[in-house]
């Protein structure tokens, strides 16, 4: 399992486009800190910045980062199948549950290593920019348990269905269609949901 | 030895593979022959688990699955391109033996091996047809399988690249290992082969010994010529001897080379010309799968 598991790994790190996109999600996560503290309390011309602009900033990069992250997700199993090396893969052990297990290890510690760091870059960017500014970064409300807790579940799903994705639909394309239509899934589902516990308390 | 048993794949109602079963000897390269679409890649695939299908394969008598790294077992070159494009040619070994427990330091080895060591930090996006071959047959050997399963692998080789890997099967096997390997240069496959597998529209058509299968396709008819055809033509048909005429001399069915010399040699006539007719695996090939082929080339190049 710790061979497959190196071996995925490799495969990640022996890609350039890992590279690009981890340098692009940093880019995002240095534009999201400071576009978060522009747009928001000195914009509005407050003197005291509200207290949630930093974990408002790595939302807002995880928010943009998801998507893409996702889609990375579905190509680590979407290139196995184009470039024809799933039959090297699959034959590497005798149990395929170990492959696919590896596989997913490596694309959740990928995904969720890059979110830490891309979190910990905007919640610096955003806490550099709040200073520049004169503002008191002290009274700034952040929970680093819950943020991970709240965060780490949400990144690890959209991986998980990026690899999922991936493997039974085996075209980017759809998978990048569907990929960023789960929001609008996602708010039509949370409203039914509201809807329905509505009508069902209502009735109680 | 490699074990094929009762193998049968179906896409619906078409079958592609028909209860094939044959056996792939140790210290012998077995050839896997058949006409585009006749199922041997299929079959392959088959026989690795890599597609599901009815029957058994057994490597040294256990399924694959029963052994910790097949990849030590059996090594596979199925599609030369299978790498990605922007990995080094050293990196995609690095992960390929990663995977499969393999120590690191024969990653370099197999890479002399098959003379990519001077582009082994290069993607191999932009390898001609065989150096890809090389790299797929340097993935193959990797592991130091006993057996290898090779689809088409002279395809794309330069005649030193075809010389080179008929050379290293041969070597491979004088270890005691086994070879499966498919490929239409047919040429090729009757320097290379030991043992042939035939296959068309998914039916095994012959499994046997490259001699005799090139033997059973034999007419064993002679050419002969001599200075006066019209008087060898009445002795041979007073004795019963079938001929036909050809080029300018004859073609005589039922004797062979030693029985019409001494004819002649009777009949006190000169032998300009005495060949018993042969039998090329292309040849024999064709002839067996004449019924068998799925796609067919209109002849002459009509409509």
């Amino acid at each position: 399992m710790l061979g497959i598991l190196k071996s995925e790994f490799t495969k990640l790190f022996t890609q350039l486009s890992t590279y690009i996109v981890a340098g692009v999600l940093v880019l995002l996560a240095i534009l999201t800190g400071v576009l978060t503290v522009v747009t928001g309390p000195l914009l509005t011309g407050d003197s005291t910045a509200a207290p949630t602009v930093i974990y408002g900033a790595v939302s807002g990069t995880f928010n943009t980062s998801i998507a893409i992250l996702a889609i990375i997700a579905s190509l680590i199993i979407l290139n196995e199948y184009r470039h024809n090396t799933i039959a090297y893969t699959l034959t590497a052990s005798r149990n395929r549950y170990v492959v696919f297990g590896a596989k997913v290890l490596a694309t959740l510690g990928y995904g969720l290593g890059l979110s830490l760091v891309l979190s910990i870059i905007a919640a610096i960017t955003a806490s550099i920019v709040l200073i520049g500014t004169g503002n008191d970064v002290s009274g700034q409300e952040f929970n680093i348990g819950s943020a991970l807790l709240h965060l780490g579940s949400y990144v690890s799903a959209y991986l998980l269905v990026g690899l999922f994705l991936g493997f039974i639909l085996r075209n980017i394309i759809i998978v990048i269609v569907i990929v960023f239509a789960l929001p609008i899934i996602e708010g039509i589902l949370s409203l039914l949901l509201k809807t329905a516990l509505t009508i069902f308390l209502l009735r109680q | 030895m490699i074990t094929a048993q009762n193998l049968r794949k179906a896409y619906g109602d078409k079958v592609v593979v028909d209860n094939i079963s044959f056996v792939v000897e140790d210290g012998k390269i077995t050839g896997f022959l058949g006409p585009n679409g006749a199922g041997k890649s299929t079959t392959m695939r088959a026989m690795l688990g890599l597609d599901s299908a009815e029957g058994s394969t057994l490597f040294d008598g256990r399924p694959l699955g029963d052994y910790p790294h097949p990849s030590q077992v059996v090594g596979i070159l199925l599609d030369a391109k299978s790498f990605h494009p922007k990995r080094s040619a050293r990196n995609h070994l690095k992960v390929l033996a990663q995977a499969s427990g393999i120590p690191l330091s024969r990653v370099d080895e197999v890479l002399a091996l098959v003379g990519l060591q001077d582009v082994a930090s290069k993607a191999p996006g932009k390898f001609s047809l065989g150096m890809a071959q090389r790299l797929g047959i340097a993935a193959a050997i990797l592991g130091q399988p006993k057996h290898l399963i090779l689809d088409e692998p002279a395809n794309g080789l330069d005649p030193e690249g075809i010389h080179w890997l008929r050379d290293f099967l041969h070597q491979y096997i004088a270890g005691g290992n086994s070879v499966l390997i498919s490929s239409h240069l047919l040429s090729e496959m009757q320097l290379m082969a030991h043992n042939l597998v035939v296959i068309g529209k998914g039916v095994m058509i012959a499994n046997q010994s490259m001699d005799s299968f090139i033997a059973s396709a034999s007419t064993g008819a002679v050419f002969v010529r001599t200075n006066d055809l019209n008087k060898l033509s009445v002795e041979l048909t007073q004795r019963n001897i079938v001929w036909v005429a050809e080029r300018n001399g004859l073609k005589v069915s039922g004797v062979d080379s030693d029985q019409l010399s001494a004819l002649l040699f009777q009949l006190g006539m000169p032998v300009l010309e005495l060949a018993a007719e042969t039998t090329s695996l292309e040849d024999a090939f064709l002839k067996m799968t004449a019924n068998a082929q799925e796609y067919r080339a209109t002849p002459g190049g009509q409509n």
